[in-house]
């Protein structure tokens, strides 16, 4: 609409940071607003336009990041008091420096775990990130404020980092998709880690189509995603065993209805998937712990009581632990990809259940009550263990949302997002955005 | 799952590796640590209790 004259960037600009300033004091999405900023750089697209210049395919659209992303003149918090007093970013991440140079719009940056170390967005210090479409359950995370902001309608496109699910499990948990590209596709320069062996990052958006064109310019691959029709019908697998250990019965009904939509009966094992839940499981301790160890010794009473004693607890483990951690992985990887050569896509719920309550503590998985905020990633883990890529989409239902991991191959995210275009065009996936 | 090592046993583990590693444990902070690390060996014994082909390299610098 900006780039056809219809509408002013700066007047679309005017209507997101209204929404903003109505929903967000409920929902928290926001940690850091950089409205001065983003009225300029409106302002520059429409005096592009008025001077009959190019503009690029985002222009004047609004976006916002995860507060782990360099933004010039802000502290990188990463969810932490601790780094609140760090020097602010000499620069833009360059994910923003492209997506920006592309014509669109900084609205700031947002909340999440502290370091990134959690599934839920219940932060110590600020605060917790309600869901959109019920605002006494969590919107999961780590990356809460990037998939809050996207459902609530404050921004079209978001950033986020995923480690062990934190892209695909909050985007389940509020609807709206999200893309886990394969690991080391997207550049981290620019951003603060978490766990060197699984970071990635990624984006959210409403529909397929944002999805790839921004997932094809923050990579450099020369293969663009952006052209979504797939002549070829793709081999599709539902992951049983572990991927339905302990889903709700609405997660499974998610599931088969991906699956029929692709016109598949077929399911497929990944074998040892609890043990590459586990092996993810502490070996993002130990990177974690020993990243922060400085800290953890000099000031351990600024983290967040839910991630100090996992840092340290992590930092401390045993060395034979994680060699054979990095070694099951290699293995893990192997089994993975003995599946692609049957199969072109695999899918797997991204939560075991919808959004849990606000402070809940525990859920029942397998018929047994377990801890919730280790439990709600037990199906994104295996997978971002080996980095595979995966989109996760939303299906099309009343009632809270539900997620659906679309799994492919290392480097076929165009595979699944044009599958995931397909499925959207048919009606079975639709984004839930707050009216 | 439960952890198969004696709680005592990790206990003095804890404190040991604290101390070789230079990480303390400050009192308050005690009993969530070894409530993390507890949860963290029985992931751990499920990760070294599977056998690994030996040709098996790690694979810290991964790339799919």
């Amino acid at each position: 609409m900006v780039r056809a004259g219809e509408v002013s960037a700066v007047a679309v600009l005017e209507a997101h940071i209204a929404r903003i300033e109505a929903l967000d004091a409920t929902l928290n999405c926001f940690t850091d607003r950089t409205f001065g900023r983003a009225f300029a750089e409106a302002a520059a697209v429409d005096a592009a336009l008025a001077r009959g210049e190019a503009v690029g395919p985002l222009a004047g659209v609004p976006f916002a990041v995860k507060n782990l992303f360099d933004v010039e003149g802000l502290p990188t918090r990463a969810g932490s008091k601790i780094r609140r007093t760090a020097p602010p970013a000499m620069a833009d991440a360059p994910h923003i420096t492209r997506l920006c140079k592309a014509g669109a719009v900084l609205l700031g940056a947002l909340n999440m775990d502290e370091f990134a170390y959690g599934f839920v967005t219940e932060n110590a210090h600020d605060g917790v990130t309600r869901n959109p479409h019920d605002t006494g359950r969590i919107a999961g995370g780590s990356s809460g404020g990037s998939v809050a902001a996207v459902a609530a309608g404050f921004a079209p496109i978001t950033l986020g980092s995923d480690t062990n699910g934190s892209i695909r499990l909050p985007a389940g948990l509020t609807g709206i998709f999200g893309l886990k590209p394969s690991y080391g596709r997207i550049t981290r320069h620019g951003t603060f880690p978490f766990v060197d062996s699984f970071d990635h990052l990624g984006p959210f958006t409403r529909n397929v189509a944002d999805l790839a064109l921004v997932y094809d310019l923050l990579q450099d691959d020369e293969v663009s995603c952006t052209v979504l029709d797939q002549s070829a019908v793709p081999r599709v697998a539902v992951l049983d065993d572990w991927f339905r250990y302990g889903a709700s019965a609405e997660m499974l009904e998610a599931v088969e209805i991906v699956a029929q939509a692709f016109g598949s009966n077929a399911t497929a094992t990944l074998p040892e998937a609890r043990r590459a839940r586990a092996a993810a499981f502490c070996i993002t301790a130990f990177e974690g712990g020993q990243l922060h160890k400085s800290d953890l010794i000099a000031r351990p009473e600024d983290f967040d009581p839910a991630t100090r004693p996992r840092l340290i607890a992590g930092a401390l483990q045993p060395a034979e632990t994680i060699y054979q951690a990095q070694r099951f992985r290699a293995w893990f990887h192997e089994q993975a990809l003995g599946l692609f050569g049957r199969f072109d896509l695999l899918l797997a719920p991204a939560t075991p259940c919808t959004a849990p309550l606000i402070g809940q503590a525990t859920l029942m998985l397998g018929g047994e009550e377990l801890p919730l905020r280790p439990n709600l990633g037990i199906y994104t883990q295996p997978i971002s263990f080996i980095g595979l890529p995966v989109v996760c989409v939303p299906v099309a239902s009343t009632g809270l949302p539900r997620g659906v991991q679309i799994i492919a191959g290392p480097g076929r995210e165009a595979l699944a997002l044009a599958a995931a275009a397909q499925l959207e065009r048919a009606g079975v996936l639709r984004a839930k955005v707050v009216p | 799952m439960d952890c198969l090592v004696d709680k005592d046993a990790a206990s003095r583990y804890l404190d040991a590796a604290s101390e070789m590693l230079g990480l303390p444990i400050q009192a308050e902070h005690r009993a969530a640590v070894e409530a993390a690390f507890a949860v963290l060996l029985a992931q751990g014994q499920l990760v070294t209790g599977f056998a690994i082909p030996e040709e098996t390299e790690a694979a810290p610098r991964y790339r799919p």
